[in-house]
């Protein structure tokens, strides 16, 4: 028997600046926090644009190896906060990244990239009294971050966990992707005909869960899974197996049936091939009980990619959407080329139900991940 | 919480052994650790035509999948939900020390950079055996090691999934920014509750206990 898993409390440190409410009401309005680079603006990379946390947001001075610790203590300020300040004596903390801290890969000091390093940082800064846990599942850490915390309290094991998604765009990861050709020269329009790829943000999402409904926020982490495409490590399955049989077995947990999800998240990076698989992969998952999916949204012309942060960040506005009753449009896009079972509006989408919202996420490794948000 | 041993696979610097029945020191098959692009051939008469380029750690871990034979213990069906979950201390530290040189250059290492993802590595292995249940890499330090068990057995446990390739893997050829060289890819196939074809029973490893919580396996690969 699965206990229930409430979410408790949320924070984020996104490009729209600090806080849940900037990120959500930025996103919903339309906006977008891809601007000209500014603390990246010394790197040599073929995009003009990326998704930073604002001058002003915080402090200049941190180191940018340190940031990611940084933007995690403010986003975990922020869900502590909306969580009431909850005994951390019996909270342990699952950390979802790619790489987290990169001091001594990149200039001096004892990250070595290591999740894990991260983890036992913020573990014991904030008193933690459960071991600390890291994860890194390429961008879809954030949503198997949701699910292994989730999986804790579900079975009993611990009555609250803190998840926080992390990743803060560096030289390392900007000429990693260009290397590859992956960046958009400008804002990117995941799903447009036009896309050429992704634009990089900065991200962090912090996520109380409880076993305790009265701590709830009237959010359920209703169901969680993973999948991967075994195909190529870089590149998606071409019929969108992976990203289906995540969406797939994660309402399958729920105890729902497809047809039961009102809204959904899309992973939506802007590559030609992410997008086009993951529309023909929703497209048919969603087919034995609809000629077209629950209207679906990406977010990532609005924050740029945030990596290991996307999960968190982007199952925050999953929530909104059950919260606002409404999906947001999909900036950028203005043609699709992709399967038209997706379905994606270009206006702010009205839901006559809002009950269950569906996340999915894809990585490098084949890696998916997927999970259902009930209000 | 408990799990059932079904089989398990050793990669190290001396050489590659488990329960489908090899042992071999890289000195007497004449290769480096972690083999070449003709070990698949010499050992398992098998061709992998690119894995003389996939990075080390997905060698570890690919070879170790073989030793512990993971196409013939679980059949197609199963490996299509079977999940991985694998530790690393060391993550991808040696690709992202030779991706990290490459900034200054004109020209980064780009066909490098996926394998900075410990994910990508273990992208590999899945896609060899067709391995479709989620794929997670945790992260662990200096005395943590055991979480890619303790997390399979969660997934085991919950119902989440009825069957892990878990394991470590560690690699770096030359000491480096204060680590030590080190090379070990250890797999072990779980299986939920108790089966008859077992090999032996995984029991919850507790942290911070001086035992290698792997050490079991690798004993049952000798």
């Amino acid at each position: 028997m699965r206990r229930p898993v409430f979410v408790a409390g949320r924070g984020a440190v996104s490009g729209f600046g600090i806080g849940v409410k900037a990120l959500v009401d930025g996103v919903f309005a339309g906006e977008t926090a891809l601007q000209a680079r500014v603390r990246t603006g010394g790197y040599d990379v073929a995009t003009s644009v990326v998704g930073e946390i604002p001058e002003g947001a915080i402090d200049a001075g941190i180191a940018e190896n340190d940031l990611p610790r940084h933007t995690s203590l403010l986003a975990i300020d922020e869900a502590f906060e909306e969580a009431g300040q909850p005994d951390r004596s019996a909270m342990g903390i699952v950390l979802a990244t790619t790489k987290a801290d990169m001091s001594g890969i990149c200039g001096e000091g004892p990250g070595l990239g290591s999740p894990m390093h991260l983890a036992r940082q913020l573990s014991q800064q904030l008193e933690l009294g459960i071991e600390p846990s890291a994860l890194s599942c390429a961008c879809a850490s954030g949503v198997l971050g949701i699910s292994t915390a989730a999986r804790r309290i579900a079975t009993g094991e611990c009555d609250r966990m803190l998840v926080i998604a992390v990743d803060v765009i560096n030289e390392f990861i900007l000429k990693g992707f260009g290397g590859m050709g992956a960046l958009d020269p400008e804002r990117c329009r995941p799903f447009d005909e036009e896309r050429r790829g992704v634009s990089l943000g900065d991200g962090a999402a912090a996520i109380v869960l409880s076993a305790n409904e009265q701590e709830s926020i009237g959010i359920r982490v209703a169901g969680y899974a993973g999948a991967n495409d075994a195909c190529h490590v870089t590149g998606p399955d071409y019929e969108g197996l992976g990203i289906g049989l995540a969406a797939t077995r994660a309402v399958q947990h729920a105890g729902l049936s497809m047809a039961d999800i009102d809204s959904m998240h899309l992973h939506a990076t802007g590559t030609r091939a992410n997008d086009k698989s993951e529309a023909i992969g929703l497209g048919n998952a969603f087919a034995e009980v609809a000629d077209k999916t629950p209207p679906a949204f990406g977010s990532k012309s609005q924050t740029g990619h945030t990596l290991g942060a996307a999960g968190g960040i982007e199952s925050l506005l999953a929530i909104a959407t059950l919260e606002r009753s409404e999906v947001p449009k999909n900036v950028g896009l203005e043609n699709s080329n992709c399967d038209p079972r997706l379905d994606l509006p270009t206006t702010i989408r009205k839901l006559s139900r809002a009950n269950h919202a569906l996340k999915v996420a894809s990585g490098f490794g084949g890696v998916q991940g997927a999970a259902v948000f009930s209000a | 919480m408990n799990a059932s041993i079904l089989a398990c696979g050793i990669v190290d610097e001396v050489g590659i052994a488990g329960t489908r029945g090899i042992h071999a020191t890289w000195q007497d098959l004449e290769m480096q650790a972690p083999g070449t692009g003709k070990t698949m051939k010499v050992l398992f008469d098998k061709a992998d035509p690119t894995f003389r380029r996939i990075d080390l750690l997905a060698r570890c871990l690919v070879l170790a999948c073989e030793a512990a034979d993971v196409e013939n213990v679980l059949s197609p069906e199963i490996r299509q939900e079977t999940a991985i979950c694998v530790e690393t201390d060391l993550g991808a530290l040696a690709t992202d020390l030779s991706f990290a040189s490459s900034l200054g250059d004109e020209c980064v290492h780009a066909g490098i950079f996926p394998y900075s993802l410990t994910s990508t590595s273990l992208g590999e292995v899945a896609l060899r055996y067709k391995l479709r249940g989620p794929t997670v890499s945790m992260s662990v330090r200096d005395g943590d090691a055991g979480e890619a068990l303790r997390e399979a057995l969660r997934m085991l446990n919950s119902g989440d999934c009825k069957h892990v390739v878990t394991g470590v893997v560690n690699t770096l050829t030359e000491p480096a920014v204060g680590r030590e060289a080190t090379m070990r890819g250890l797999v072990a196939v779980l299986s939920a509750g108790n089966t008859s074809k077992r090999l032996g029973t995984l029991t919850w490893p507790e942290r911070g206990t001086a035992t290698d919580p792997f050490e079991q396996f690798a004993a049952m690969c000798r």
